[in-house]
């Protein structure tokens, strides 16, 4: 009998857990019962950056990771979420799925199998006051995650960052140590942001994916039956996807009839934010390392080619 | 059975042996990965390792530090000298006076730890000199200072917050009356047992007078919890804040701090740091191993079949964390617990906020039982007295604090009104 | 004996040294992050990451400092079953015992820092590898069994515990 524990931070009764469940329900019936998924929501076996080790060792057999942790463990991986990056997440999809497959699974291959890719949503930009128009961001204080990609879009609208951890951040923005911030949809209003920070600008500027992945120590030493029962029976990626999209769309209805403050930015408006981004591209491009600065023209290239 | 056996006579022949907690705990450590684990001792140290490289404990050796230059300095004994003035008309004002700087104290910083050093450190060397008994003023502190995780802002609420997708400002807010509340069952209950102390005159010229000695110390708390709720610092930030304006008020205003007191209260920091942190780690690193061996999860299943209606199911819960508090540390226990008893909550109507706020009372409770009680454990590094001593004086403290879970576990309103 | 007496404050002035400057520079840091950012100077990016690298660092040097000072925590409950007279011949069978778990856990921590390499692990943040800083890590274990190895030997040097 195989057992394989599988670490995520998404707590039951999401998207992420219901996705993991699932395929632990398939690779079970597939195996007859030989291979035992073991599901720890709720980063029961601790954050992804220790996970993330653990995984690469062999210690935990599967993760969910999300898109922070693989951006900042595997840089080039944050090309992805160049901030106003991509106008729609299909190509995004595209670029994963297709064009630029081969590239991403071999930064993470050498110690990781991929099994699938993720999916995290939108980022978007909240606040204490209506930012749809850049000009407003300027000089407003404003909490920054520790990425560069968080560090880039702030610096580049010329907000005044401060960087603190995300657990302190709710208390923060009740104290005015800052009052605005970024967050998918689904956090904010799970977290109660929306509370200390009523607006929520759909800038849609970062899109995070994420990944399952195993370490490939352990991947190697299963039989090759057991690898092609843990690959086909993976459910379609798409279920997983369009999941989150519509938890984060449910979430933002609600919040918006029960009279949230949802900001639906204009073309003119979202494009004025993406004109003072994409300036600084290559200088965050420059900052992951060569491996990422060598990649980035195919990343542009792959975007074109699934039409945008 | 015979590993669990080899285990026991492992750890008592190292203890016959005068061997440390920590050198302890590594053993059992390394035993309990070589007889149950994966036999890979290096994942103890990847362990120890992850359960300390945290922002979120960054505050505590700068607290550790801010308070041992306190003890060395005048502020400690000026801010005592404010207080004792103050309550001077009730009986047991010194120790009032404790438990109510512990309570303002708590609305600056969100842990219990941090709470109890920085109070403790200055409030116990004043207690005893008032007279008052060792375990007294132990209990008092160590459970004082539980207040930090209830009052907001709380690090294990956010922790919950994050697990259960429970929003945090609204289980900060809902924590704001139960903390008030278990302030005055404390308060009360230590003015009820010093009502024998003799009371003392107030004076309005010993008032004023500490006031104008103590002014600088006085503005301390003015400055950390102005600076936090105007937005100036972050909680975490604040002990950097607290210890630079202790640093500069001992040295350049009061003059009583040496650059040797200054070397002398780092070395006693780092010591104490040492004897901690390894603990904190190793004792994590344990934890890990049971969670991915399911242990926790199988114990609360057991409790599932007991349920069955809200009342049992509330008395079950808190009996259950009870037991877990005394053996397992507050952050573990919410991760792991957390989602589980809010999912059966949920069946019998049970508010997850609600849920938050009583396993949050109740894990501060576990900080004060033996033998994993984190305020025992701290209480002993920084007071350095002996850990039987400590869990007798808190014991008193303990019944109090049961009685505040119960009332705050039957009467929902107490933590809902402010949410609204 | 002398050369004993030279090891223990060699290693301890070394410990004591690097780790009073570590807090001097997470106080400096977060402190001048703070000062920075409130009167419009920017923000020092990774002040809080590298604060807790540096705390860490205090942390695991402690142990050998805690061990120097007879800071660590002990329960005594169990010191009466060996009889008075063979008090001392137990501590430094202790001393010894403790010698051979923290040499132990020495060598895991070489393992563990062997690791690190072999998979590239770099430090959040900073960019640099991140067994650099966990070089601490052996050399903490290391020091602490070297500091019992040497009361075990001279059961004069080991300190009387602060702790009753
Ligand atoms: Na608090
Ligand atoms: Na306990």
């Amino acid at each position: 009998k195989t057992e394989l524990k599988a670490a995520t931070l998404a707590p039951e009764g999401t998207p992420w857990f219901d996705f993991l469940s699932k395929w632990e329900q398939a690779v079970e019936a597939a195996s007859d019962g030989e291979i035992d998924i073991q599901i720890f929501p709720s980063a029961q076996l601790g954050n992804e950056w220790e996970v993330w080790n653990k995984v690469a060792k062999g210690r935990i057999e599967i993760g969910l990771f999300s898109a922070a942790v693989m951006s900042e463990k595997v840089p080039p991986m944050a090309l992805m979420s160049t901030p106003f990056l991509f106008d729609s997440e299909q190509t995004a999809y595209c670029v994963y799925d297709t064009e630029l497959k081969g590239e991403f699974t071999e930064l993470l291959e050498d110690r990781f199998k991929v099994i699938s890719w993720g999916e995290t949503g939108w980022v978007q930009v909240y606040a204490q006051d209506d930012l749809s128009d850049v000009a407003n961001a300027d000089g407003y204080k404003t909490r920054v995650a520790p990425q560069a990609m968080s560090r880039t879009l702030w610096a580049s609208v010329g907000a005044n960052g401060v960087e603190i951890p995300f657990a302190d951040t709710p208390a923060a923005l009740q104290t005015g140590l800052v009052r605005s911030g970024e967050a998918t949809g689904i956090s904010y209003v799970a977290f109660g942001l929306n509370k200390v920070a009523p607006h929520l600008m759909l800038t849609r500027h970062m899109h995070q994916a994420g990944s399952i992945m195993m370490g490939k120590k352990v991947w190697n030493k299963l039989s090759e039956d057991e690898q092609a029962i843990l690959i086909d029976n993976m459910p379609d990626l798409n279920e997983l996807r369009q999941g989150v999209m519509g938890v984060e769309q449910y979430l933002i209805g609600q919040y918006e009839e029960a009279g949230g403050l949802v900001q639906h930015l204009t073309p003119e408006q979202r494009a004025a934010w993406k004109a003072k981004v994409e300036p600084n591209w290559p200088a965050f491009v420059e900052d992951l390392g060569p491996e990422a600065v060598a990649l980035w023209p195919r990343v542009l290239e792959a975007k074109k080619a699934c039409g945008e | 059975m015979i590993l669990s056996l080899g285990l026991l006579f492992l750890a008592l022949g190292a203890l016959i042996l005068r061997v440390n907690i920590a050198a302890v705990l590594l053993l059992v450590g390394a035993y309990v990965h070589l007889a149950w684990g994966d036999g890979e001792l290096t994942y103890i140290i990847e362990d120890m390792w992850g359960a300390i490289d945290k922002e979120v404990l960054l505050s505590i050796p700068l607290f550790l530090l801010c308070g041992s230059v306190m003890g060395k300095g005048a502020i400690a004994e000026r801010l005592i000298r404010v207080m004792r003035s103050l309550t001077a008309p009730v009986p047991g004002g010194m120790a009032l006076a404790t438990i109510l700087t512990c309570a303002v104290f708590a609305a600056i910083s969100g842990s219990s730890a941090v709470t109890l050093i920085a109070v403790g450190s200055i409030a116990y060397p004043a207690l005893i000199k008032d007279g008052y008994s060792k375990s007294f003023a132990l209990g008092a502190l160590a459970t004082g200072g539980t207040l930090g995780v209830v009052i907001p802002p709380s690090i294990p609420m956010i922790l919950y917050g994050i697990v259960t997708e429970t929003s945090i400002v609204d289980l900060f807010t809902a924590g704001i009356l139960p903390g008030l509340f278990l302030t005055v069952l404390l308060g009360s209950y230590t003015v009820f047992a010093n009502r024998h102390v003799a009371r003392e005159q107030f004076s309005i010229g010993e008032f004023g007078s500490a006031l104008k000695s103590g002014i600088w110390s006085l503005f301390m708390p003015v400055i950390l919890l102005g600076g936090i709720y105007s937005g100036y610092f972050s909680p975490t930030e604040s002990a950097a804040v607290a210890l630079g304006y202790s640093l500069i008020v001992e040295r350049f205003i009061h003059r009583q701090l040496s650059l040797r007191d200054l070397y002398d209260t780092a070395l006693d920091t780092t010591t104490m740091m040492g004897a901690l942190f390894p603990l904190l780690a190793i004792a994590l690193s344990i934890n890990l191993l049971l969670t991915a061996e399911q242990v926790p999860s199988q114990l609360a299943d057991w409790v599932a079949g007991f349920v069955e209606d809200r009342t049992t199911f509330l008395l079950l819960v808190n009996g259950l964390l009870l037991i877990v508090g005394c053996v397992m540390d507050m952050a573990s226990a919410i991760l792991i617990l957390a989602p589980l008893l809010q999912q059966m909550g949920e069946v019998y109507g049970i508010d997850p906020v609600h849920l938050g706020v009583i396993m949050t009372v109740n894990l501060e409770i576990g900080l004060l039982t033996p033998p994993v009680g984190l305020n025992l454990i701290i209480a002993m590094t920084a007071f350095r007295e002996p850990f039987s001593l400590i869990v007798r004086g808190v014991l008193p403290f303990i019944g109090i604090m049961l009685f505040g879970l119960i009332v705050i576990s039957f009467v929902p309103a107490l933590s809902l009104w402010l949410v609204g | 004996m002398q050369i004993s007496r030279r090891i223990l404050s060699g290693l301890f002035a070394v410990d004591v040294t690097v780790a009073i400057s570590a807090y001097v520079a997470i106080a400096v840091l977060l402190l001048g992050d703070v000062i920075l950012r409130e009167t419009g100077g920017g923000s020092l990016w990774g002040a809080q990451r590298i604060s807790v690298y540096l705390m860490i660092v205090i942390g695991f040097l402690g142990l050998g400092l805690a061990a120097a000072k007879g800071r660590h925590l002990r329960p005594q409950f169990l010191d009466h079953v060996v009889p008075a007279r063979y008090s001392e011949t137990a501590d430094r069978i202790g001393s010894g015992l403790m010698a051979l778990i923290f040499g132990g856990f020495g060598v895991v921590g070489v393992q563990f820092v062997a690791e690190a390499i072999e998979y590239g692990d770099m430090a959040r943040i900073i960019d640099i590898p991140l067994w650099y800083i966990q070089l601490v890590v052996p050399y903490a274990f290391f020091s602490t069994a070297l500091r019992y190895v040497l009361f075990a030997l001279h059961p004069e040097l080991r300190p009387q515990e602060v702790l009753e």
